[in-house]
């Protein structure tokens, strides 16, 4: 009986974590709650992969902004979202963004980089489908995401 | 500075023929101890011409209208006089000067001088839908020609309105992609007759509605082309009633007629951006144009002239 008891307990649990990560993967058919045209115009995109074209941008600390990063800062400066108000004064929240990485440093397959070959918000963030916690490629917990590049530290 | 530039040389400041301007003023110095101004949300200006300035440290600033700095009001936290997040500012017709004090889910009112009058608003309830009249995030305030106070709830995808004094009068907008639909309002002002438009951010349109809130059209797509929106934040009317909207992805101010027909622009395309980020923008009773320019840390003015 106990053992019965057991199993279901664990089978449900099983359920309950597999049903949260598909809820968490499947906000929307974009994977992003804003939805595809948040971000990518449909026609006469100017900008790289259908995102509107954006203009030079420094942030407040002399940082320039990749058109990706650009993007993200759009909504996510406290206007449209308080996510991120104010990232964009401290050139990213707790990682820098739009920087080269250090040769000490090993960027996995699966961490995009842009064409310059800095790290930009979606270089550690997928908008697209993520099971992890804020859009996240790895779990931050016990600094997974961290170590994926910092082998060595 | 002129604020004009030949079509073959790179665009600072493009006008496409239509509306021109100079630059008169940057507003981006303090006096020593209260730092920079910082992210400012909001502009707008006094019958006296003084300029009144919400940044994001929680605070209002106040200009003379030849740009010296006159008194600050307003600080972090939850008492009377007090903000948090604070995101909107406009002034009524009186210069009472309306805050929008969204982390506390209220609009504070003050008196010219930045003494403290009223508030405006509920808090929603902890649990559950906010109603109407129940502030969850309120990101843009205007005053109606007929001196109802428009506050737009982003979070509630909705468009409060209040008379001066405080009361509820109705509501307006609820999510989603149809008509007179709203996903994430930003913007709003009134045309000449009244028509109250609405930046529909996360629509990429503009949403007219009637003076009483009734859906009457709609313009604009998703675009980085003339007449096109990326980021559309805010906007105003210029006394020709040409709207001029506000853009955060394109950096820039589009100039539109009352149908979204192009008629110009300044800012833009440029390696060298004039704006960055701007967020709310003002046109007085002389055609002055007042920007917040939110990353550039400033408030920049123009004089507005028709060109032939």
């Amino acid at each position: 009986m106990k053992k019965g008891l057991i199993i279901i307990v664990a089978l449900s649990l099983t359920v309950l974590l597999a049903g949260g990560l598909v809820l968490a993967s499947n906000r929307s058919p974009s994977g992003h709650p804003a939805g595809c045209s948040s971000c990518h115009v449909p026609h006469d995109a100017q900008g790289e992969m259908l995102w509107p074209y954006a203009p030079s941008m420094e942030t407040t600390s002399g940082t320039q902004l990749s058109a990706g990063s650009a993007l993200c800062y759009s909504c996510h400066d406290g206007t449209i979202t308080p996510l991120g108000a104010t990232f964009f004064e401290k050139d990213g929240s707790t990682h820098p963004i739009d920087v080269v990485p250090s040769s000490r440093v090993v960027i996995p397959e699966g961490f995009p980089l842009d064409p310059q070959g800095r790290i930009t918000c979606a270089s550690c963030h997928n908008p697209h489908r993520t099971a992890y916690y804020n859009y996240l490629r790895l779990p931050a917990d016990n600094g997974e995401l961290c170590v994926a590049c910092h082998v060595n530290n | 500075m002129v604020v004009t530039a030949s079509a073959d040389e790179e665009v600072l400041y493009d006008i496409d023929g239509y509306v021109g301007g100079s630059l008169v003023m940057v507003l981006d110095d303090l006096p020593e101890g209260l730092g920079n101004i910082s992210r400012p949300w909001a502009v707008a200006t006094a019958s006296d011409g003084r300029i009144y300035v919400l940044d994001s440290k929680d605070r209002v600033l106040i200009f003379s209208p030849e740009g010296e700095f006159i008194k600050a009001f307003g600080k972090n936290g939850r008492r009377a006089g007090e903000f948090r997040e604070a995101s909107a500012l406009t002034i009524d017709r009186d210069d009472r000067v309306f805050v929008a004090d969204s982390g506390n889910s209220r609009i504070q009112v003050f008196d010219h001088d930045g003494n403290y009058l009223y508030d405006i608003g509920e808090a929603p309830p902890r649990r559950g839908e906010a109603g109407p009249g129940q502030l969850k995030r309120v990101i843009s305030l205007a005053i109606s020609p007929d001196d109802l106070v428009y506050a737009v709830d982003i979070d509630a995808h909705r468009v409060h309105v209040f008379n001066l004094d405080g009361e509820f009068q109705f509501a307006f907008g609820e999510k989603g992609t149809g008509d007179g639909q709203l996903h994430f309002p930003v913007g709003i002002g009134f045309d000449p007759d009244g028509y109250v438009y609405v930046v529909n951010a996360l629509n990429f349109r503009m949403e007219v509605f009637s003076p009483d809130g009734e859906f009457d059209y709609k313009f604009g797509r998703a675009g980085d082309t003339v007449g096109t929106f990326s980021r559309p934040k805010t906007i105003a009317f210029d006394l020709d009633g040409n709207l001029y909207v506000t853009d955060s992805m394109l950096n820039l101010i589009q100039i539109l007629d009352w149908e979204g027909e192009y008629l110009g622009r300044i800012g833009g395309h440029s390696e060298t951006p004039l704006f960055s980020q701007p967020f709310g923008i003002w046109i007085d009773a002389n055609d002055t144009l007042f920007v917040a320019d939110r990353g550039n840390d400033r408030i920049m003015v123009f004089d507005l002239f028709a060109l032939d």
